[in-house]
């Protein structure tokens, strides 16, 4: 399977990892509390249910920066190469338990083709996608599975961590038609955080 | 039967394990006997985690126990000893209101004040069992001197680390529940009966001098909303109108469970497709006062446009099933007036 991870870093607007250093910056919640960054790999590439992602750059020190899209109706830009894309792949997770995250994936050519199992978009070479994204929180002894990113312990902005809950990063694989991205759109729903994008081809191989 | 339920409040939580344990057939119906919608606007501050939704005919628990005989009885606790006696005499299980910040097995223990309810069971020795629902959930057993430490805190106001659920003077409160035996003769003129009521209860606007109900409030608060900017928030600040949701959507989620009971003993079960549709809409409820709620730490103009829209699927949500009850044409019966509403025996 070949992927070709978008990069977000113009597009990252919430911090939703600190170090140790910046607990109190932490915005995942309405309590503040953040993934713990140091268990993350940020500026370099992961592997999570078979899929590759790369986050955003983040570095220790200095005030904590923005690492990953609240989905508000972003409008993020394809696969510059223009290659078939088969699925696309997200890297997120859901703030107060499970949510849905609706993609308008734009398509190169073809959309007006795309046959009719295939759910259509409002417009020419659009389609629609939707996934529910679990919750972000689970307990430590919760089972693991290939499709969690999963981290040791929870940040809290007291300036402390625990692992009483540990937060987990989900990997969600939506279907496409096989041919060029050129945009994609998240549709609002500001529960959903998205730490990575990745469009794939070779998904059968 | 649909898939999704919205989550409730602490004390609609314990208040459900209590009455099942009491009324393993009834109980979830009991607690749905209402559908109305509650809209303070006189600036009152006083919503909590564990509040039950205002109603312009006397406060929920009456209600409840006026219609279903669940009978949830709030307790002060002046000397500190009361629910504790109880507990000894009883060996009933109560519902306690607490301040997790004293509750050792919590994260935000001796860090953060945030005030909610769990169920507190008799003691052993110098420890009390106790149910915490709170993810993560602890049922196990709490030093008595920490539990009354919780059930006696200030709870002070944090709006850094505890943005809704903080600043609550909880003095000791604490709840029990009984359940008295409903008697029904004739169970299809009792449900029409009921969803009449519920249907009236909910088209009824009624005004208040700090309130306003039904319907009609539902859509004041999205015109309230739908005017964007500082606007709303004048009326009704985003942390009270979080916490009205909150207890409003509790209330429906037992409300579906009576619904889908009662059409089907009116004649109708062609509504239960109806009423576990309007469940699945109750999620622009939960997706409102979550959003709310995130509002409260960092807000912004797409999050408000957000909730203007969640609400007004939720008021188009209510108005489709208020549509297709009058649709389904159920047979007239006679309003029960709520003074002479004594189904319980």
């Amino acid at each position: 399977m070949i992927a070709c991870c978008l990069n977000l870093t113009d597009a990252v607007d919430r911090i939703g990892a600190t170090f140790d250093s910046d607990r109190q910056a932490g915005e995942l919640n309405a309590w503040g509390n953040s993934y713990p960054a140091e268990e993350l790999p940020f500026g370099g590439q992961v592997l999570v249910g078979g899929v590759r992602y790369a986050l955003v750059r983040k570095s220790p020190g200095g005030p904590s920066r923005p690492d990953h899209i609240e989905a508000l109706g972003q409008r993020l830009a394809g696969d510059p190469l223009g290659r078939p894309v088969e699925a696309l792949a997200l890297l997120a997770a859901g703030e107060m338990g499970p949510q849905e995250l609706s993609v308008r994936v734009h398509l190169a050519s073809g959309g007006d083709d795309i046959g009719p199992a295939i759910g259509r978009g409002s417009g020419p070479g659009i389609v629609v996608r939707s996934a529910t994204i679990p919750g972000w929180l689970i307990r430590p002894e919760a089972p693991t599975s290939p499709d969690q990113l999963r981290c040791r312990h929870l940040h809290y902005p007291g300036d402390y961590g625990l692992a009483l809950l540990v937060p987990v990063l989900w990997s969600r694989v939506l279907p496409l038609p096989g041919l060029p991205v050129t945009a994609i759109e998240l549709a609002p729903s500001p529960l959903v955080h998205v730490f990575a994008i990745s469009l794939l081809a070779g998904v059968g191989s | 039967m649909t898939a999704w339920t919205p989550s409730v409040s602490t004390l609609y939580r314990n208040v459900e394990v209590l009455a099942a344990a009491r009324s393993p057939r009834s109980y979830s119906l009991r607690l749905g006997m209402s559908w109305g919608f509650g809209l303070p606007n006189d600036g009152r501050s006083n919503f909590t985690e564990f509040s039950f939704p205002l109603r312009p005919a006397g406060d929920l628990p009456d209600l409840l126990r006026r219609r279903g005989g669940l009978d949830i009885r709030r307790h002060d606790d002046p000397s500190g000893v009361t629910m504790h006696e109880y507990l000894h005499v009883t060996g009933e299980p109560v519902v306690a209101v607490v301040d997790s910040f004293y509750l050792p097995y919590r994260p935000a223990y001796g860090r953060v004040h945030s005030s909610r309810t769990i169920i507190a069971g008799p003691a052993e020795g110098d420890r009390v069992w106790v149910d915490d629902c709170w993810e993560p959930t602890y049922r196990g057993l709490l030093r008595r001197r920490d539990l009354d430490a919780a059930r006696w805190s200030r709870a002070e106001a944090d709006p850094l680390l505890e943005p809704i659920f903080s600043d609550v003077q909880t003095d000791a409160e604490w709840f029990t529940v009984s359940v008295e035996p409903l008697l029904i003769n004739d169970p299809a003129r009792w449900a029409a009966t009921t969803i009449r009521l519920l249907v009236h209860e909910m088209t009824t606007a009624v005004r208040t001098v700090g309130a306003s109900f039904g319907l009609a409030a539902l859509r004041e608060m999205v015109g309230v909303l739908a005017e964007g900017g500082d606007a709303p928030w004048r009326v009704v600040s985003r942390r009270t109108m979080a916490l009205v949701l909150r207890a409003e959507l509790s209330s429906r989620r037992y409300l579906c469970t009576l619904l889908r009971n009662a059409v089907t003993l009116a004649g109708h079960p062609s509504l239960i497709d109806d009423v576990n549709l309007y469940q699945e809409g109750l999620w622009h409820f939960q997706a409102a006062r979550d959003v709310l709620v995130k509002s409260l730490r960092h807000g912004c103009a797409e999050y408000d446009k957000f909730v203007v829209t969640r609400c007004r699927d939720a008021l188009s949500n209510e108005e489709r099933l208020l549509a297709a009850i009058e649709a389904a044409g159920l047979p007239a019966a006679p309003l029960p007036e709520e003074a002479a509403e004594a189904w319980p025996a």
